[in-house]
C-alpha cells in the first residue's frame, strides 16, 4: 500500500485502535424502517440492533427478504421510494446519530466515511461513464481533489483492487470490461475515500466461484490494512465464516440470533439458525440437501408472536402470542426464542 | 464510427430516394404529367414544349433520371399561379419556418424533458399525477384543435395576441406555442418513462450511495441514460412535428413552406407543392442523420464498436 | 367513510358497490366508456337520430346561435352554419364518417400488416428484410406530404384518406407481428408441430395467429383515436373527405374563420373531438392493460 494512503487514514482517524478495542464504530439500536405501499406498512427492518467496531467484520445472513439489504440501506438512509420511511431507532455513527443529520450532512458522510457496495455490482456502473469518472466522482465531491490529483489516486486505487493495466481502464467503459473486472471497479469506488465503515451486500453473488473467493481475500486485506469496520450481508454460511468474526442471523425484519463466528456455527441456538446451518452441503453429510419447510411471512401482515414460529420444530404456545427479545445467554451469544434456556 | 456515419448517411440516401420516386410516380398515375405542370390556359406549344423538356415520350426510367436531374439543380418549374420559380418560392418561405420550429422545438425541449424528468423523480407526487393529466389531454387535443383553442383564448377572448399572419415576436407566439404544445407532451411522457426505468436502476442506488447531490444523481447519471430512448424516437416525433407544422402554418395563416404547400394545394399548383414536399422531405432526413450521430455519441457502446 | 353512515345514505351506498363492483371486475372506466357508446349510436342511427339533414341548410337560419342565448331557434340545439345547417345533426353524422374511417381503414391495415408480418417472420430471410427496410422508409416519410400530393393529383377523396392511414399504420402491425411470429416460432409445440409434418400454413393459421390476435386487438384499439385525429386534420386542410359529407374536420376549417363572430360553430366540433379521442384513448390503454400489458412501449 503507498504512503499516500497511509497519510490520508492517518490524517482523519488518527492513530488506528486495535481491532474491537474501544466503543463501537458503529451501534445501530432498535432500528425500525417500514416501507408503506398501497396494501399496507411492511415492516422491513423491524427493531434491529447490532454494532461493529473497527477493524472488526460482522457478517448478516438470512433468506432474501429478511431484511438484511433494507438494514444496510437504512444505516446510508438511501431507502427504497415511493413509501420507505425510517420510523424509530438510532444510528449511532463515530458517536453521533445519523438519524438526527440533516440530508446535506448525510450526504457528506455516504461514499466517505461510510461506503457501500451494492447488491448487483455488475449492474451498479453505470453504462454511459467511464471508470475513471465514477471514480473520481466521490473524490470531486468528498475530498475536493480536481484533474491530475484525482486521477492519481484513481490510478492508485485501481491498482490497489489489483486490477490490471489501470491507464487504460479507466478510460474504458463498464461494458468493456469483465464481471470482475467491474467488481473491483466498484471496490475501488467504495475506498476511494479511506471510510472507516464498509457495507457490503452480496458482493459476490453474481460472481464465478473462483472470481468470488480471489474477491473475498481482497476485501479481507484491504479491511486490516484500513482498519475498516465492515458489515457483510449474505446467505452464504461459507462466506460468513471466511470473512466474519461476528455473525447475526436475520430472519423477518429482526435479529434473532447473534454470536461469534465460530461460537454460532459450533453451538447455533435459535431454531432458524441451526436450519439454516442444515442446509449448508458440507455440514450433512448424509447427501441429501435440506431445505427449511414453509415460507418466511408477509412482513405487511406479521403474527403478534415470533415469526418463526409456523415453519419451527420446537414452537410453543407462547411463541404466537408474544415475541421473543434478544437475550444473551452466553458472553457475547445473544438469542431471540422461547424455546432456549435462559433466554428471554 | 466511419461505419456508422455511412449507414445514417445511406438512410438520408434512401429516403430522399423514395420520396422522388413516390412523387415522380404520382405525376405520372394522374395520366399526363405535362398537363400537371402548366396552367390550365397554356397554349399547346407550352405543352409540348414541357413533354419534350420531361422526356415524356422516352420511357418511364429515363423520365425518372431527368426528373431527378431536374430536381437536384433545384429546378421543379414554375408557380402556375404566380409564374415563379417552384423553388424559389419554397426557399423564401423557409426562414418563416424555420423560426416557427425553432422556437417551438426549444420550448418543447426547454419545458418537456426537465418536466419528464422531475415527473419520474416525484413519481406519485402531485405534481407528477398533474403532468401526466396534462399530458394526456396535450395528446388528445389534435394541433389545429389546440390552434383554435388558443386564439379563441388570447386573441378573440383576451385580445393580446393576434390571430394570425407574421409580424413582431406577438404574431410567432400563437403559433410557436401551439407546435411546442405537441412536442412537448410527447418528450413528457417519452422523458418520465424511460427516465423512471432508469432510476430504480443499480447504479442509481450507487450514485446515492457515493453521496452525490440529487440533481447531479438526476441529470448526469440519470439522463444520460434516460436521454437515449428520447433519442431513438426523435426521428418519429420530427415527422410527427413536420405534419403538425403543416397543419399549424395553415391555422394562424403563417407564411411558411407548410403553408405554402397547403394553399398551392388548394390552387391546384403542382410544382410549387412538389418542391415544398421535396424539400420537407430533404430538411426531415438530414435532421434524422443528426440525431443518428447524436445516438452514437450518447451511447457508448455503439461509439467503441466497430 | 364509516360503514354505519354509508347505511344510512341508501344512493350513496349503491353508487359505492358499483363502484366496487366496476373494480372488482376491472371494467373500463366509465365516463369514456360512456362517451364512446354514444359516439357509436350517434354513428349507427345518424340518420335516426339527427333532427335535421347534414347538407341542406335555409338560408334564412344561417348562423343561428346556440339554444339559450338570444335570438336562438329552439330546433337549432347548437345552432347553425353559414349555410344554414344544424349543427348537431352535422356532429351526429360527423360521428359516422369518423367511424366509418376508422373501422374501415383499421380493418384493412390490421389484415394487411399482419399478413405481411406473419410472412416475413415466418419466412425470415431476403423477404424480412425488404419487409424491414419497408417499415423503415415508411415511418420515416412523413404521412401528412403524401396526403398532399394525393390530393393535389387526385383531389380530395375518402380514399385517399384511408391509403393515408394504411401507410401511416401498417408499420406498427407488421413490425409487431414480425416479432410475435419470431418468438412464437421458437416455442416447443411449434416445433413439435412441424417435426409432425404440419405444413406452414397450418402452423400460421393454426398456433401462430391466435397467438398474435391479442397483440393485434390492442394495437388496433389504440390506434382509433388517432385515425380519427388524422380524418379531421386532414378535412380541415381540404385534403380529406369532400365538402359533401359532413365532418368534423370540415366544419371546424368553415367554422374557424367565424370565431370571432360565431365561435359555436368551430367550438362545438372542436369540443367533441377532444372528448371522444381522450375517450377512445383512455379505452385504448384500458385493453391493452387488460390483454397485453407488455406492449406499454407501443
Amino acid at each position: 500500500m503507498s504512503g499516500a494512503l497511509d497519510q490520508a487514514a492517518a490524517g482523519r482517524s488518527g492513530t488506528p485502535a486495535a481491532p474491537g478495542a474501544g466503543a463501537p464504530l458503529l451501534e445501530v439500536k432498535d432500528l425500525r424502517m417500514h416501507i408503506f405501499v398501497r396494501r399496507g406498512e411492511v415492516k422491513a427492518v423491524d427493531g434491529v440492533n447490532f454494532s461493529v467496531r473497527r477493524g472488526e467484520s460482522l457478517g448478516i445472513v438470512g433468506e432474501s427478504g429478511s431484511g438484511k439489504s433494507m438494514t444496510l440501506l437504512s444505516v446510508m438512509q438511501v431507502l427504497p421510494q415511493p413509501g420507505g420511511r425510517i420510523v424509530g431507532g438510532q444510528i449511532l455513527f463515530e458517536g453521533e446519530d445519523l438519524l438526527r443529520k440533516t440530508a446535506r450532512q448525510m450526504r457528506d458522510i455516504r461514499g466517505n466515511r461510510i461506503a457501500m457496495i451494492t447488491q448487483d455490482t455488475l449492474a451498479s456502473l453505470n453504462p454511459a461513464l467511464t471508470i475513471g469518472v465514477q471514480l473520481r466522482e466521490p473524490l470531486e465531491v468528498h475530498l475536493g481533489m480536481r484533474g491530475k490529483a484525482a486521477n492519481e489516486r484513481a490510478l492508485e486505487l485501481l491498482r490497489h483492487v489489483q486490477l490490471s493495466d489501470p491507464a487504460r481502464q479507466i478510460r474504458s467503459y463498464p461494458h468493456e470490461m469483465s464481471g470482475g473486472m467491474r467488481q473491483r471497479v466498484v471496490g475501488a469506488i467504495a475506498i476511494g475515500c479511506k471510510p472507516s465503515l464498509l457495507l457490503a451486500d452480496e458482493p459476490t453473488t453474481a460472481l464465478d466461484v473462483t472470481v468470488q473467493a480471489q474477491y473475498l481475500r481482497l476485501l479481507r486485506e484491504i479491511q486490516k490494512e484500513t482498519d475498516l469496520g465492515m458489515i457483510f450481508v449474505t446467505h452464504d454460511f461459507g462466506i460468513v465464516a471466511k470473512v466474519c468474526d461476528h455473525v447475526a442471523v436475520m430472519y423477518a425484519g429482526r435479529i434473532v440470533e447473534t454470536a461469534a463466528t465460530r461460537e454460532l456455527f459450533d453451538r447455533p441456538l435459535h431454531p432458524y439458525s441451526s436450519a439454516l446451518m442444515d442446509c449448508l452441503p458440507q455440514r450433512n453429510l448424509d447427501a441429501r440437501l435440506r431445505t427449511i419447510p414453509g415460507h418466511p411471512p408477509d412482513l405487511a401482515q406479521l403474527p403478534p408472536g415470533c415469526g418463526f414460529a409456523d415453519r419451527c420444530s420446537r414452537v410453543h404456545e407462547r411463541c404466537r402470542t408474544e415475541a421473543p427479545s434478544l437475550a444473551e445467554v452466553a458472553p457475547g451469544h445473544k438469542v431471540a426464542c422461547w424455546d432456549v434456556e435462559g433466554a428471554a | 464510427m466511419g461505419r456508422q456515419l455511412a449507414a445514417a448517411f445511406g438512410r438520408v440516401v434512401v429516403t430522399l430516394f423514395v420520396a422522388s420516386l413516390v412523387v415522380f410516380l404520382l405525376l405520372h398515375a394522374s395520366g399526363d404529367p405535362a398537363r400537371l405542370l402548366v396552367p390550365w390556359t397554356a397554349t399547346p406549344e407550352r405543352v409540348a414544349e414541357i413533354r419534350s423538356s420531361l422526356g415524356l415520350d422516352r420511357p418511364l426510367y429515363v423520365q425518372y433520371g431527368k426528373f431527378v436531374s431536374h430536381a437536384i439543380r433545384g429546378d421543379f418549374g414554375e408557380s402556375l399561379v404566380f409564374r415563379r420559380p417552384a423553388m424559389e418560392m419554397v426557399l423564401s418561405r423557409f426562414p418563416a419556418t424555420f423560426e416557427v420550429i425553432g422556437v417551438a422545438l426549444g420550448l418543447a425541449l426547454l419545458f418537456g424533458i426537465p418536466l419528464g424528468v422531475y415527473s419520474a423523480h416525484r413519481r406519485g407526487s402531485w405534481f407528477d399525477k398533474s403532468a401526466r393529466a396534462f399530458a394526456a389531454v396535450g395528446q388528445g387535443i389534435p394541433s389545429f384543435v389546440m390552434g383554435i383553442i388558443l386564439i379563441f383564448i388570447f386573441a378573440l377572448g383576451l385580445r393580446v395576441l393576434p390571430t394570425s399572419g407574421r409580424g413582431g415576436i406577438t404574431h410567432l407566439i400563437l403559433p410557436a406555442l401551439t407546435l411546442a404544445i405537441y412536442v412537448m407532451v410527447a418528450l413528457l411522457r417519452l422523458t418520465r418513462s424511460s427516465m423512471i426505468d432508469v432510476l430504480g436502476t443499480e447504479y442509481i442506488k450507487l450514485a446515492r450511495l457515493k453521496g452525490l447531490r440529487e440533481s447531479r444523481i438526476l441529470w448526469r447519471h440519470g439522463f444520460r441514460n434516460g436521454a437515449m430512448p428520447v433519442v431513438t424516437f426523435a426521428g418519429i416525433m420530427i415527422v410527427g412535428m413536420i405534419g403538425a407544422g403543416v397543419v399549424v402554418e395553415a391555422v394562424f395563416a403563417w407564411p411558411g413552406v407548410g403553408g405554402l404547400i397547403v394553399s398551392s394545394v388548394q390552387a391546384r399548383d403542382f410544382p410549387v407543392a412538389m418542391a415544398g414536399v421535396l424539400v420537407i422531405t430533404a430538411l426531415y432526413s438530414v435532421s434524422a442523420f443528426v440525431i443518428d450521430l447524436l445516438y452514437g455519441w450518447l451511447d457508448p457502446r455503439i461509439r467503441r464498436t466497430q | 367513510m364509516s360503514a354505519r353512515r354509508v347505511a344510512q345514505v341508501p344512493p350513496l351506498r349503491w353508487v359505492l358497490g358499483l363502484r366496487s363492483f366496476w373494480k372488482q371486475h376491472r371494467l373500463p372506466p366509465a365516463l369514456p366508456l360512456l362517451i364512446v357508446i354514444v359516439f357509436l349510436v350517434c354513428a349507427v342511427f345518424a340518420g335516426l337520430i339527427a333532427p335535421h339533414p347534414q347538407n341542406q341548410g335555409e338560408l334564412s337560419k344561417r348562423l343561428l346561435p346556440p339554444t339559450g342565448m338570444a335570438k336562438a331557434d329552439s330546433s337549432y340545439l347548437l345552432g347553425t352554419d353559414g349555410q344554414g345547417r344544424d349543427i348537431l345533426s352535422r356532429l351526429i353524422y360527423g360521428a359516422r364518417m369518423a367511424l366509418l374511417i376508422s373501422i374501415v381503414s383499421i380493418a384493412l391495415t390490421a389484415a394487411l400488416g399482419t399478413f405481411i408480418g406473419l410472412l416475413a417472420g415466418l419466412f425470415g430471410g431476403k423477404l424480412d428484410m425488404v419487409v424491414m427496410r419497408l417499415v423503415d422508409v415508411s415511418m420515416s416519410i412523413p404521412a401528412i406530404l403524401i396526403a398532399v400530393l394525393l390530393a393535389a393529383v387526385f383531389g380530395a377523396s375518402v380514399q385517399n384518406v384511408i391509403i393515408i392511414v394504411i401507410i401511416l399504420i401498417w408499420p406498427a402491425y407488421a413490425r409487431l407481428v414480425r416479432g410475435e411470429t419470431l418468438s412464437v416460432k421458437q416455442a416447443d409445440y411449434v416445433a413439435l408441430a412441424r417435426v409432425a409434418g404440419c405444413s406452414r400454413l397450418t402452423i400460421m393459421r393454426r398456433h401462430i395467429l391466435p397467438n398474435v390476435l391479442p397483440t393485434v386487438l390492442v394495437l388496433m384499439s389504440l390506434h382509433v383515436a388517432l385515425v380519427i385525429v388524422m380524418e379531421a386534420g386532414l378535412s380541415f386542410l381540404g385534403f380529406g373527405i369532400p365538402p359533401k359529407y359532413a365532418t368534423w374536420g370540415s366544419m371546424i376549417q368553415q367554422g374557424y374563420q367565424q370565431l370571432q363572430t360565431s365561435w359555436w360553430v368551430a367550438v362545438f366540433p372542436c369540443i367533441v373531438i377532444v372528448l371522444t379521442v381522450i375517450s377512445f384513448n383512455i379505452l385504448g390503454d384500458w385493453v391493452r392493460d387488460r390483454l397485453d400489458p407488455k406492449l406499454r412501449q407501443v
